[in-house]
């Protein structure tokens, strides 16, 4: 079972105090109306549901309720990372010297990056 | 005639009693505070009413019989004596008055019960999925957490003494499992 | 009686304490720590069961775990188990079990007629007869279940409770022998949390196997009674016997199994739980479960008085009890000598057959002292004796091992002793995911690396020398507390009387008097009935792989989990392949290492409190007037009301009609409340419905239509703006909780920048809505601050007061089209609420209606409920709902999905009512539209129907329904299907079937 270094208590608890959701840092596009047909679809149908270094979202239901994001290796499930949204992701891929090409996002994430985060 | 009744859903309910584990509802309000801890207008305000808001996460603070619970990084959990409520709300409400804060009175949808005894950590410890240990769980220590599937806040309150907050739909459910999980030490 | 095996002293019994117990009706004694095994054994009784297959008469093999034969029916009604190894069942006064898969009587026994067969049914023949010939097994499916399995399950409920815990500690260690007594006490003296669990009665393991074993200078028994003492004085060690780890799993998470009271006998636990379930999360963990003897494979190897050799030993020193006193030891290692001589000492005739050519060991000489007479470079080629082992046949090995040769010897005896050497128990370190490595000078898989933080000490990390294993299980130890947080030590050290062995012999096979496909039956897997030729059988056929292999000739798959023979198996398979054994490698170990009741596992999670079954404030009144319920999420609602015998049908109209006619009063408790303040509450409200929220007026409600990204229905309610900053949504009861993790996910990841708090007020109040043109009479007896004029108080709007002396918010919002009055109070005063409108509303027939009757009245009014008439792929277009979806907000979530492609097409499905040709006929949900009147394929769908009633207020059946195009149809007629190939005609109408002006509203 799951052991998870919850960000915002920094304090390890199990993933039942969690619902593991879907992939990180999919950002919305600012202006939807703007973009494509083709580039919508892959915003709300296509993950990258990566065999390897995977960026998902949990959030905890017994406690604080935060949303914050883990890097998970779905092939050993070992956790390589947990963050809050505020956090440096770049950063903290540097940090664990995570290859570039080992990490698969969603192609519409390159063109759409919101602002910030 | 116009004589309020409020009703309980463990009204009826046998707790334990006895050294090793008792087990009894405590009659107290619940008022939820959102705010941003860093929002300094906020916690300025917020602290000329109780002069701490503990801003570590699972945290207590007590003063005057008010306890206060961080629950997130924008949320508290205010609770005491029900008949303190009215007095409570209305200070800070006036006092966060042009704030970005919301002070919500959440005393009928969450309960609370003190649990205690010398073997109140080994029952806790049945349903509840956190470490209970002095190290990891000390005296002043709140978390929110489960017992079984009923989603609880647990505050060590004293040695043997835990408070519990939980909601109202789940309450027999959880009692009923608090006192199955206590028969063995009676 | 006397109990003819039992030695005049020694074991770890009570002689004190006699026990008597019966066995297949035979009465008993035993005596206070005897297993069932080794009381039956001191009494010589032998026959424990018939096996799985053919029938065979079993005995007891081994003394722990691993045992594959003495599974015993235990006890008879309630607490009655079966398949319960009697090598682990401790005695108890009274204990009643008897043998298995016998009839009518262990030595009589009818299924003994399949041995006759034996040569038909070996493994793979079930799949060979009835594959061809589906019919045939459909036939004798219920005949070859019903003999399936062992024991008999009682079917009655388990009368037991039992407990589950959740404990964190530093150090776990699992295996309470040497070494891993030598791991705890190293471990605990650095101060970490240390957790020690054996699965038996007492710590010990091998030592109680070997008590006079030399360690640190004392015999091993003595040298147990310190370390346990030394481990007593740390409060910070926590010794659990009797408890089996049987779960590894990742971030260093273990499940164990507590016997807490079984000892005590069934039902005699009393308060305490019967076991215990312990849910372990471990910062380090040290493996220290020793290893398994192996069987050696010779001809007739089942017989009952065929044992492991070091069980002999077990037998002996731990229980006192020699099983046999003419005993032959058949070995290919050296550890069966330790257990000759013990049996010599305890008074036996004892021979050895060493199937290894020469032997040099000191331990020869010693046994050669005794008079112990060893054959070498020999091998047993039959066992005689039906129901126990009268003598052995013996034969001289080829060179090669290949064959037997020479003369045939008989040897008389009544106890058989075997050793194939020795199998670590890696099992739950492959369940962490450990690697194994193949060790081939020692014959066996070791653990190699694993992920998590796990040590492997003693036997099970194939270290067989005690000194090496002690000084390893200290150093273990140390680096364990270190590692989880605690100080430095030394690690203490150990030396212990060490032998030197002589490599074994491995022939996997025992070669016999004829060649192996035509010889006597070798098994290598006791429980399942499968033997060496099932296994070559399996290669010729090719079922190669070892997952193959496993599953052809079910090595391994029962109860035993394949601890006595996944290695022998796997090793013959590589020898018939010519490959070598890791190259044909093991399968995968699953959890439970050991078998365990499903009541551990529930613990108090059962009946009543499996699941929380909530009920809103004013559950109390529905209770105790019959009122019937229906499961709404984890909520359990009244349905309806039934009085004077009704049935459904019956309660649901005459609730209905009488809602219209007079008043009606129903529980919306269970709806989900979201408190939204913040400044920018209005826009993000604007962001997440398809209407606007901002331009909302403080006092007035508003219904708003929630969809996700795809632009499809997902949730709706009434929004209610309390104040400039301030609103009040509500949710459907079943999209509560998801819709409020929905908007923290939205303004926490996509808007932090808006100033919002979203705070769940769901059980904050309880709900009662009064409905029908009375209701403003009813509410104007117990509320008097609200002035209750249509005028004063406008549909759509809200307002703060009193009932009874309550505090109440009223809302003028309605589900029925009726004068209604949503009175929101707080949940403690729900149930007086209730009752309050209960009494004023006597005098107008106030009738109490429940979710079946709510669901009628909205459908006559065409309103949809989510979840039944949407499913996720709908949206408000889809619905006739245009009116909801504002065409001034640049953006909304939902809105940009309504521009592609699928989302804009023709010929979607469409909401519509449908009035059937025949009033009286109330079309099944779910009944399809079809295009043609008859159902012979191939017959387009068109549409189903989504929700379907009788109307008493119209006098006529009335269904809403999703139909392709369905706008355009309106006014044609539409054929309806039955599952049960029925189909009705019906007009396609608008979906209001009632009040279509909506002149009611206002009373």
């Amino acid at each position: 079972m799951l052991y998870v270094r919850d960000p915002y208590l920094n304090e390890m608890r199990d993933q039942t105090e969690y619902h593991i959701r879907s992939e990180a840092h999919k950002a919305r596009p600012l202006e939807p109306s703007k973009v494509s047909d083709k580039d919508w679809g892959d915003y709300i149908f296509f993950f990258a549901n990566t065999k390897g270094i995977h960026f998902e979202r949990w959030v905890n239901f017994t406690g604080h309720r935060k949303w914050f994001n883990v890097i998970r290796n779905t092939v050993t499930d070992e956790i390589l990372a947990t963050y809050r949204p505020d956090e440096d992701v770049k950063k903290i891929i540097a940090d664990l010297g995570i290859d570039k090409k080992d990490i698969k996002v969603s192609g519409v994430l390159k063109k759409l990056k919101k602002k910030s985060s | 005639m116009d004589k309020l009744q409020p009703y309980s859903p463990l009204q009826g309910l046998a707790g334990t009693t006895g050294i090793n584990v008792k087990l009894k509802e405590l009659n107290r309000f619940n008022l939820i505070l959102r705010g941003k801890q860093d929002d300094n207008k906020f916690m300025k305000s917020a602290q000329k009413i109780f002069d701490k808001l503990p801003v570590k996460p699972n945290s207590t603070y007590q003063k005057s019989g008010i306890t206060i619970i961080w629950v997130s990084p924008d949320e508290w959990i205010l609770t005491g004596d029900y008949d303190k409520l009215e007095k409570v709300k209305t200070d800070l409400d006036k006092s966060l008055e042009n704030t970005h804060y919301a002070l919500i009175d959440t005393s009928d949808y969450y309960m609370s019960a003190n649990i205690s005894g010398n073997n109140v950590r080994e029952t806790l410890e049945k349903g509840v999925v956190v470490d209970l240990h002095d190290s990891a769980f000390p005296i002043g220590y709140a978390t929110g957490t489960r017992y079984e599937k009923a989603v609880i806040n647990l505050h060590r309150e004293d040695n043997n003494s835990y408070n519990i907050i939980f909601r109202r739909s789940f309450a027999p459910y959880l009692w009923g499992h608090l006192v199955k999980a206590s028969q063995e030490f009676k | 009686m006397t109990q003819k095996n039992r030695l005049p002293k020694g074991g770890r019994i009570n002689r004190q304490k006699e026990l008597s117990f019966k066995y297949d009706g035979k009465n008993y004694i035993g005596y206070d720590g005897d297993t069932l095994a080794s009381a039956l054994l001191a009494n010589d009784v032998h026959l424990v069961g018939r096996s799985f297959k053919y029938h065979r008469p079993r005995g007891i093999m081994s003394a722990g775990v691993e045992e594959p034969n003495a599974l015993v029916q235990l006890e008879t009604g309630e607490y009655g188990e079966p398949n319960t190894r009697a090598t682990q069942l401790e005695l108890y006064n009274n204990l009643t079990a008897k043998s298995q898969n016998c009839f009518p009587s262990v030595k009589y026994d009818i299924g003994a007629f399949n041995r006759l067969i034996s040569r038909f049914i070996p493994a793979g023949f079930y799949y060979k007869t009835f594959m061809p010939n589906m019919k045939g097994w459909m036939f004798f499916e219920k005949f070859i279940r019903r003999t399936a399995g062992l024991g008999k399950s009682t079917g009655l409920p388990d009368p037991d409770h039992y407990a589950r815990k959740t404990v964190y500690c530093d150090v776990l260690v699992a295996g309470g022998g040497p070494a891993g007594l030598v791991s705890a006490l190293n471990a605990g003296k650095t101060g970490a949390r240390v957790i020690l669990m054996d699965e038996q009665n007492e710590m010990g393991g091998w030592g109680l196997t070997s008590p006079n074993m030399q360690i640190d200078g004392k015999k091993a028994i003595d040298w147990i009674s310190d370390m346990l003492s030394k481990i007593a004085k740390l409060d910070n060690v926590q010794v659990v016997p009797r408890c089996s780890v049987i779960g590894y799993f990742d971030y260093n998470f273990l499940t164990a199994v507590e016997r807490v009271t079984d000892h005590l006998g069934a039902g005699n636990g009393g308060s305490k739980p019967r076991q215990r379930f312990w849910r372990i999360r471990a910062k380090q963990v040290i493996l220290a479960q020793g290893a398994l003897e192996r069987p050696m494979l010779f001809a007739e190897n089942d017989k009952p008085g065929v044992m492991m050799s070091s069980s002999i030993r077990t037998y002996i020193n731990r229980f006192g009890v020699l099983a046999g006193d003419n005993i032959v030891i058949t070995t290919n290692n050296d550890t069966a000598y330790f257990s000759a001589l013990d049996a010599l000492n305890a008074g036996a005739k004892v021979t050895i057959i060493d199937i290894r050519k020469d032997l040099k060991s000191d331990l020869l000489e010693k046994v050669n002292e005794k008079g112990i007479t060893v054959h070498k470079n020999s091998a047993i080629v039959n066992v005689k004796g039906a129901h126990r082992v009268k003598a052995v046949e013996m034969m001289k090995l080829s060179d090669d091992g290949k064959s037997c040769i020479g003369e045939k010897r008989e040897i008389s005896c009544n106890l058989v002793g075997m050793s194939s050497g020795w199998t670590p128990t890696v099992h739950l370190y492959s369940q962490a995911r450990g690697k194994l490595k193949w060790d081939e000078q020692r014959t066996m898989f070791i653990p190699d690396s694993c992920q998590q933080n796990v040590q492997c000490v003693g036997g099970c990390n194939g270290t067989m020398d005690m000194s090496d294993t002690l000084n390893e299980s200290a150093v273990s130890g140390v680096k364990a507390g270190k590692l989880s947080g605690n100080k430095s030590v030394s690690a203490t050290k150990h030396k212990a009387v060490s032998h030197t062995e002589q490599p074994p012999r491995n022939l996997w096979i025992i070669p016999g008097e004829k060649p192996i496909t035509r010889d006597r039956k070798h098994f290598h897997d006791f429980q399942n009935d499968a033997t060496v030729t099932d296994i070559l059988l399996a290669g010729r056929e090719g079922y190669l792989s070892v997952e193959h292999l496993k599953r052809y000739t079910t090595t391994g798959m029962a109860t035993d989990q394949g601890k006595t023979s996944n290695i022998n198996a796997l090793a013959i398979m590589a020898e018939y392949r010519g490959l070598t054994i890791p190259e044909v490698g093991t399968t995968t170990f699953r959890p439970p290492y050991s078998t365990t009741t499903i009541g551990a596992i529930a613990g108090e999670a059962v009946g009543e409190l499996f699941e929380q079954d909530r009920r809103t404030p004013m559950d109390a009144w529905h209770k105790s007037h019959d009122a019937v319920y229906e499961p709404v999420g984890d909520w359990s609602r009244a349905r309806y009301y039934p009085k004077n015998g009704e049935d459904m049908y019956e309660a649901v109209q005459r609730e209905t009609l009488a809602t219209r006619t007079s008043v009606g009063v129903m529980d919306g408790s269970t709806l989900g409340k979201i408190d939204i303040r913040g400044k920018d509450a209005g826009k993000f409200l604007d962001l997440v419905y398809t209407n606007v929220f901002s331009s909302l007026k403080s006092g007035f409600c508003r219904y708003g239509l929630m969809l996700n990204e795809h632009g499809m229905v997902w949730d709706d309610g009434v929004t209610a703006r309390i104040s400039e900053n301030h609103y009040h949504m509500t949710t459907t009861t079943g999209g509560a909780g998801r819709v409020y993790e929905w908007l923290e996910e939205l303004h926490q990841t996509e808007w932090p920048e808006m100033e919002v708090f979203i705070t769940s007020v769901t059980e904050q109040y309880a709900v009662a809505t009064l409905n029908g043109p009375n209701s403003a009479k009813v509410l104007s007896k117990i509320c008097k601050d609200i002035d209750l004029d249509n005028e004063a108080f406008p549909f759509m709007t809200f307002r703060n007061g009193t009932i009874s002396g309550i505090p109440a918010t009223v809302y003028r919002i309605s589900f029925t089209g009726e004068l209604s009055y949503e009175i929101n109070v707080p949940a403690r005063y729900g149930l007086q609420l209730w009752q309050e409108i209960i009494k004023a509303g006597k005098e107008y027939d106030i009738c109490p209606y429940g979710t079946e009757t709510m669901h009628v009245l909205r459908a006559e009014k065409g309103f949809i409920i989510v979840g039944q008439d949407t499913d996720g792929t709908l949206t408000p277009m889809d619905l006739g709902m245009n009116w909801i979806v504002s065409k001034k907000k640049p953006d909304f979530i939902g809105k940009r999905s309504f521009a592609r492609i699928d989302t804009s097409r023709q010929g979607r499905k469409q909401f519509v009512g449908l009035l059937t040709d025949d009033k009286n006929i109330i079309l099944p949900e779910g009944a399809h539209i079809i295009e043609s009147k008859s159902i012979e394929p191939h017959v387009n769908m068109l549409g189903h129907v989504t929700s379907s009633y009788m109307s008493p207020n119209c006098g006529h059946s009335i269904a809403l329904a999703l139909i392709e195009d369905g706008f355009n149809l309106k006014g044609k007629k539409v054929n309806v299907a039955t599952i049960e190939g029925k189909v009705y005609s019906a007009s396609v109408v608008d979906t209001v079937f009632f009040d279509k002006e909506g002149k009611r509203i206002n009373g």
